[in-house]
């Protein structure tokens, strides 16, 4: 049998009713349990077997008269109840019509061939693959990829409880056809959750439990950072059933499509909400572990850490104020290791608002954190304040935000892009090689915000006929000297690199590539004996356009940005050697509707990276990076159906580094993906 | 034996092409159950104080979904299995999540006649001295939080009541008499409760049944038999049989005012172990008796009883120890 308990304190809990009242030892346990059952007959009936008493108690209305063994004798059969319930009764159930089955099939090919390339690479220069990443075990490994077959069911959405199962099917088509060859793979990679929602008067409850839940209690605290999309390449979520709509909605939304999140963490375990109608108030609450609240391999052993966080949000209503406040808690609780008992935490309590006052929106957070672990012991502050005139104002939308955080106001579930050494993916244990979460001195792009940082950020738009121009501008210093390292982002050839070597920041024939989910970036080194803050420049420009060429839908989208890090404040970007790093990105993508079904898309993109004299310097001729890299593409969109389509692209890339001559690479790849959606 | 066995084989299989040639009303349908849990573990005290290598908090749990398709095909005979997806605290995007066949029954009648299960199947309630999986101790009066609690380990390991969940067949009959007797009924159940490796260890089987009249509402008794024994193989070095054989008997005095009852049970067992490499056996009998009477006054609501027990020290009954052990 198998015995659930918590694993590590089984035998605890055993030895525990062993202990006299006067022990030493103080046990706590504290479970959070959300159970639904459908159907409770099939689970919690079992009396068969039963004795004559109990047979008697419960067959007075099953019994079944039949005139068999003689004409005068009665022979009857006394039914006891079995494990499904009653023969001749039809059971409780749920129907099967009441359990919606939906999913998708995602069949994924990618296959890479370089004529140059890292010395790290964990394939070879000439690879096939049938996932995201290669010798990525699909649906069993950290974001390695996503299943061929995702088959999800739940329930009603109308029912008091809900519950969403997804099974994940997956093969990296090894050749192997052994039923238990490790490349089939059965897995649930979003869905094992489930909910219940109460309604008593003017107050409603709903908690969901399982995972995947993707939660965002407020920007510092807990809700990941976004990122701008790629526009080429195909993103695993990709919702789209019509291709072209993608590029359409590219051109006319201002914002971001989105990630597989929508800047919310994913978390295991519960989220509550309490919804006070009169007071028009929300009351939420958070329980669980976060992706970055344990490593793999900490993940199930019962490593003491989790998260709690809760948020008070007020509506406010009024003739000149619309919008909400609200109160946050973020609190990270865990150890460094399994035994030893040192803490390893950090908490915030911030403020956040999202007002509209005199049609002029209002929004910000401001907070303080707490850091408790082996090396710090420290508290920090920080806030965000925007301001955005809207449409509804000028027909030039325009946003203003300035924010000020200290480096010790860390949430690595949060927006805060993290530069708190002490503050680690995983856990403080965790090797700065695996850190996804450090983001040291980073380039960030224009909107985001980090820690140990201060600074603007100007955003706005500009329509003219179809033209449409977005344009960004933040410029931004640390408040203090904490690193002599830059972090920089490849824009080009971002997805393709980062499968070079995934989830490994120290990669590359140097050492200082950082490998994410669809993206890569690189950290430098700067010289320590410069003096002064680093300042940090970022101008994004992105041109939209879309016309009809021979009488078909041509949309072209063309980003711009420009990026430098130097010594001091300073309001326009630094052009010359005096930055310590100079990054240049350039993309323009052209969809072209050919028929209703199909389109297609061409892609280029540049990329040049320039150091100075007080970076990296190589050891093969002593000069700083010189980067330069390239990509250009096409693809084909094919919407056979109308839930259903597939998607080729074929792309050259090319990067060199004129300095650090080993840091080239040049190749090509194809990838073709079915989607199909039910 | 053999022959017993392969009529008994036949009979499931005519009786099943039976039903479905005249299946009336197949269902389908989906019953399941679905549970989160993260448990978070604290310990201290002195005991713990300056050690480096005992865990003093832990955080942990699951979630999981059991899916149990199930196919009626008529009045007579059901199938069903449990689909387990289980994906423990703290593994994201589906790493370390598993399945598992859970349960597989099928439950059929023949002839309205007899009622069988075979598969997955629960066994108790015969007596307390036969077939009976004992409640665990000190918590007959503790508060509903702590009894949430262990109906996770008790779901988890197929507690329901006191009965024993194991793989095997069993049958139930019950037929009503309009005279002399009211009612008999005849259970038996044949489970594997452990397998032979097909070179030294034999297969080994828990059989028995249970045979009850019910007379009147005055009178009752019963006959049960359990017996565990290894199926002998020429090379096995064991050899191991355990029969137990009880009777019971009951009489019920039930009035408006007032109850009266008196029960009693009386068996024996018979225990044999050999040890085929040294040659040497161990083997005991010993005895049991219970008898008890009790009775109430209903206008006072008082319930008064007395029992005297004699058990043997070498009464050896397998399938109904008196503790729960080893969970």
């Amino acid at each position: 049998m198998n015995f659930y308990t918590n694993k590590l304190f089984s035998k605890k809990m055993i030895h525990f009713r062993s202990f006299n009242i006067n022990s030493p030892i103080n046990f706590a346990s504290v479970i959070f349990h959300l159970f639904f059952c459908f159907n409770t007959i099939s689970l919690v009936k079992a009396n068969s077997y039963s004795d004559t008493s109990t047979a008697e108690k419960k067959s007075s209305t099953l019994l079944i008269r039949k005139s068999s063994f003689s004409p005068k004798s009665v022979l009857s059969i006394l039914n006891s109840k079995s494990l499904l319930g009653n023969f001749s009764s039809a059971s409780t159930h749920a129907a099967v019509n009441d359990i919606r089955i939906s999913g998708t099939v995602r069949f994924l090919t990618i296959y890479r061939s370089m004529k140059e390339y890292y010395p790290d690479m964990i394939t070879s220069q000439r690879n096939f693959s049938f996932v995201d990443y290669p010798l990525a075990n699909v649906g069993a490994n950290n974001s390695g990829g996503f299943p061929m077959l995702e088959l999800n069911l739940s329930n009603s959405p109308l029912s008091k409880f809900q519950f969403s199962v997804g099974y994940s099917f997956a093969s990296t088509l090894t050749g192997k056809m052994e039923n238990t060859d490790p490349s089939r793979q059965l897995s649930s990679r979003n869905n094992l959750r489930f909910g219940g929602k109460w309604a008593s008067g003017p107050v409603r409850v709903s908690v969901d439990a399982g995972g995947i839940l993707w939660t965002k209690v407020s920007r510092f605290t807990m809700g990941q950072t976004q990122y701008r999309d790629n526009y080429f390449d195909r993103v695993p979520w990709d919702w789209y059933r019509n291709s072209f709509l993608r590029y359409e909605e590219y051109y006319t939304l201002s914002t971001n499509i989105g990630a597989e999140g929508f800047g919310r963490s994913p978390l295991l375990g519960y989220v509550a909400n309490v919804d006070i109608l009169p007071l028009q108030m929300r009351l939420m609450g958070v329980y669980g572990r976060t992706n970055l609240s344990a490593t793999v391999a900490n993940s199930v052993n019962g490593f003491p850490s989790e998260v709690y966080a809760g948020r008070v949000e007020k509506t406010i209503f009024t003739r000149r104020i619309a919008g909400k406040v609200g109160f946050n808690y973020y609190m990270k609780n865990a150890q460094t290791d399994i035994s030893r008992g040192i803490p390893d935490q950090n908490d915030m309590y911030t403020v956040d608002y999202n007002l509209k006052i005199y049609k002029i929106l209002f929004s910000g957070e401001a907070g303080i954190g707490h850091i408790n672990n082996p090396a710090l012991k420290d508290r920090g502050a920080g806030f965000a304040f925007k301001t955005e005139l809207d449409r509804s104002v000028t027909s030039f939308p325009i946003a203003l935000e300035y924010y000020r955080i200290g480096v010790n106001m860390a949430s690595i579930d949060g927006s805060i892009l993290n530069s708190n050494t002490t503050i680690r993916a995983g856990g403080y244990a965790t090797e700065f090689v695996y850190d996804a979460s450090m983001n040291l001195n980073i380039m960030q792009e224009v909107g985001q915000i980090a820690n140990n940082r201060h600074g603007f950020s100007l955003t706005g738009e500009k329509n003219i006929w179809r033209f449409k121009i977005q344009f960004g501008y933040a410029i931004s210093q640390e408040l203090k000297h904490i690193s002599d390292t830059i972090t920089m982002q490849h824009r080009v050839n971002a997805f393709s690199r980062s499968r070079f070597r995934p989830w490994f920041q120290a990669s590359g024939p140097y050492g200082r590539i950082k490998g994410f989910w669809l993206r890569t970036f690189e950290t430098i080194t700067t010289d320590s004996n410069t003096t002064g803050l680093k300042g940090f420049n970022a101008f994004d420009l992105l041109l939209k356009y879309k016309c009809k060429f021979l009488n078909k839908d041509l949309v072209i989208l063309n980003f711009i940005n420009y990026n430098s890090v130097q010594v001091g404040f300073k309001p326009i970007p630094e052009m010359s050697d005096k930055a310590f790093v100079r990054l240049f990105y350039e993309d323009i993508t052209l969809a072209y509707r050919l028929g209703k079904k199909y389109n297609i898309v061409f892609n280029a993109g540049v990329e040049t990276m320039k150091g100075n004299d007080k970076t990296n310097l190589s050891p093969e001729n002593g000069k700083p990076i010189d980067q330069f890299g390239y990509a250009y593409g096409g693809a084909i969109d094919y919407d056979f159906a109308p839930n259903a389509g597939i998607h080729f692209r074929h792309k050259w890339m090319s990067h060199k580094d004129k300095n650090f001559t080993l840091d080239r690479f040049k190749g090509q790849e194809s990838y073709i993906e079915l989607k199909i959606f039910f | 034996m053999n022959n017993k066995v392969g009529t008994l084989v036949l009979l499931f299989i005519s009786q099943t092409y039976l039903s479905q040639a005249q299946a009336t009303k197949s269902q389908f349908y989906f019953t399941g159950l679905g549970r989160a849990v993260v448990t978070s573990n604290q310990l201290g005290g002195n005991l713990t104080t300056g050690d480096t290598l005992s865990p003093k908090r832990g955080v942990s749990g699951y979630a999981l979904f059991d899916l149990q398709p199930n196919l009626t095909l008529n009045d007579d005979l059901k199938a069903n299995a449990i689909l387990r997806m289980r994906n423990p605290f703290g593994s994201f995007f589906g790493d370390k999540t598993y399945f598992e066949f859970r349960q597989f029954q099928i439950i059929g009648r023949i002839r309205k006649i007899v009622e069988y299960e075979i598969g997955d199947i629960y066994l108790g309630n015969m007596s307390k001295y036969t077939m009976f999986l004992p409640d665990e101790m000190y918590n007959r009066y503790e508060a509903d939080v702590f009894k949430m609690r262990r109906s996770l380990p008790d779901y988890e390991n197929f507690i329901i009541g006191n009965m024993w969940r194991q793989q095997g067949v069993k049958t139930n009959s019950r037929f009503g008499f309009n005279k002399y007797i009211k009612e008999v009924g005849i259970n038996t159940f044949g489970v594997r409760t452990n397998p032979t490796n097909e070179t030294n260890i034999p297969d080994r089987v828990l059989a028995g049944f249970r045979s009850d009249v019910k007379q009147s509402d005055y009178f009752w008794a019963g006959f049960n038999y359990v017996g565990m024994l290894d199926i002998p193989i020429d090379r096995a070095t064991i050899n191991y049989t355990n029969h137990v054989t009880t009777g019971e008997a009951k009489l019920t005095l039930n009035k408006e005012t007032f109850f009266a009852e008196w029960s009693g049970e009386l068996g024996s067992s018979s225990y044999r172990f050999v040890q085929v490499l040294d040659d040497s056996t161990v083997s005991y009998k010993d005895f049991f008796y219970e008898t008890g009477i009790k009775g109430s006054y209903k206008p006072a609501k008082i319930l008064l009883f007395a029992n005297l027990r004699n058990v043997g020290p070498q009464f050896s009954s397998p399938s109904a120890q008196t503790m729960r052990l080893n969970i």
